[in-house]
């Protein structure tokens, strides 16, 4: 693994004094076979241009090893992502319309996973969650929004017959004891209340509501646990 | 010529190391060694032996350092480390393994049945 991580400085870290060391080693190797042509009876010019001719391309041989340097792989990544941009620059036009394409493909997906992992992977633990609604009252001419709403409005909605119930609801922070997994455990969490139906037509008094229905911010784990306890 | 073998592919990295295993040396001797140790049988390609080096130096099996070589000349030497060490050992026994098999394959008689 040493070894590697040397190859690998060699080439991105010592890049000229790796090249020089290549060059000094490939000239050695001439000059070496040149020195054992010339015992043989060349003259010193003759043995170094036939040790030259034995050899070959130079410059192959050096790209070979440069190859078999540790890290090859990143430099042909960097040559491809190069040329890729280089192509992209190139051509603008169809950049744009490949990038924007993909965004928004990419957006699309994201989008229909969401709710697909909201309402069918991860339904809100009671039946028909689709058609909860949150009704909020605002009096535009003072300008206020989400005023809160007084109990007979609150009676007009229940038996208007658009909903099939209407329960005031709040978010409260409370310590929550959850008995469903085999650990006992105490937790702090935000819940949502919202009234029991089968308290239909009584006041919204707190206690009158009971609560079914969490929004827990707790890892999932934990949720579902509570989840379990709630439908008990 | 006429005793020359080819080289099979895979077959220089094993060369090579058997070749510096004998004590350290330079690219231009790791070819003459070879030569010599084959009988001349084995010619390799000056070319093909640097990028072999680096490639066993990368994998840890040779080092390198610089010297002088016997007629002076500034070189850069190989030798083995222990990991090439134990590769050579490995590589040697499957190539003689291979050789063994090969050869009692081909040496097969007809025989009755």
């Amino acid at each position: 693994m040493t070894a590697y991580f040397r190859s690998l400085a060699a080439r991105f870290f010592y890049r000229s004094q790796t090249e020089n060391e290549l060059e000094e080693e490939l000239r050695a190797h001439i000059q070496l076979r040149a020195d054992d042509l010339e015992r043989l009876g060349l003259t010193r010019s003759e043995a170094e241009r036939r040790a030259r001719i034995e050899f070959g391309g130079r410059e192959r041989v050096k790209e070979e090893c440069r190859e078999e340097l540790g890290g090859n792989f990143i430099d042909i990544l960097m040559q491809d992502v190069r040329f890729s941009l280089r192509m992209l620059r190139k051509s603008p036009g169809f950049s744009a319309v490949a990038i924007m394409t993909m965004a928004l493909c990419i957006g699309a997906t994201t989008a229909i996973f969401s709710v697909v992992d909201a309402t069918l992977l991860h339904p809100l633990p009671y039946p028909h969650p689709e058609q909860l609604v949150r009704i909020t009252d605002d009096l535009p001419s003072v300008g206020a929004q989400d005023v809160g709403m007084s109990e007979p409005e609150w009676q007009d909605l229940q038996h208007s017959g658009i909903f099939e119930y209407v329960s005031p609801a709040w978010y409260d922070d409370n310590n929550l004891i959850m008995s469903a997994c085999a650990c006992q455990s105490l937790d702090r969490g935000t819940g949502l209340f919202c009234g029991d139906r089968s308290k239909t037509g009584a006041g919204p008094h707190v206690s009158a509501c009971r609560s079914f229905a969490w929004i827990y911010r707790g890892s999932r784990h934990q949720r579902r646990a509570l989840e379990a306890n709630i439908r008990k | 010529m006429g005793n020359e073998a080819e080289l099979l592919p895979g077959t220089l990295d094993l060369l090579i190391l058997k070749a510096v295993s004998l004590g350290p040396l330079h690219g231009y001797g790791v070819l003459l060694r070879i030569g010599q140790i084959s009988g001349r049988a084995l010619l390799i390609e000056q070319g093909a032996l640097y990028p072999a080096l680096f490639r066993l130096v990368r994998q840890g099996l040779l080092k390198a350092s610089w010297g002088k070589s016997d007629n002076n000349r500034r070189a850069k030497f190989y030798e083995l480390t222990s990991k090439g060490r134990k590769r050579l050992r490995e590589e040697t026994d499957g190539w003689n393994r291979l050789v063994a098999a090969i050869a009692s394959a081909l040496a097969a008689q007809p025989q009755e049945t």
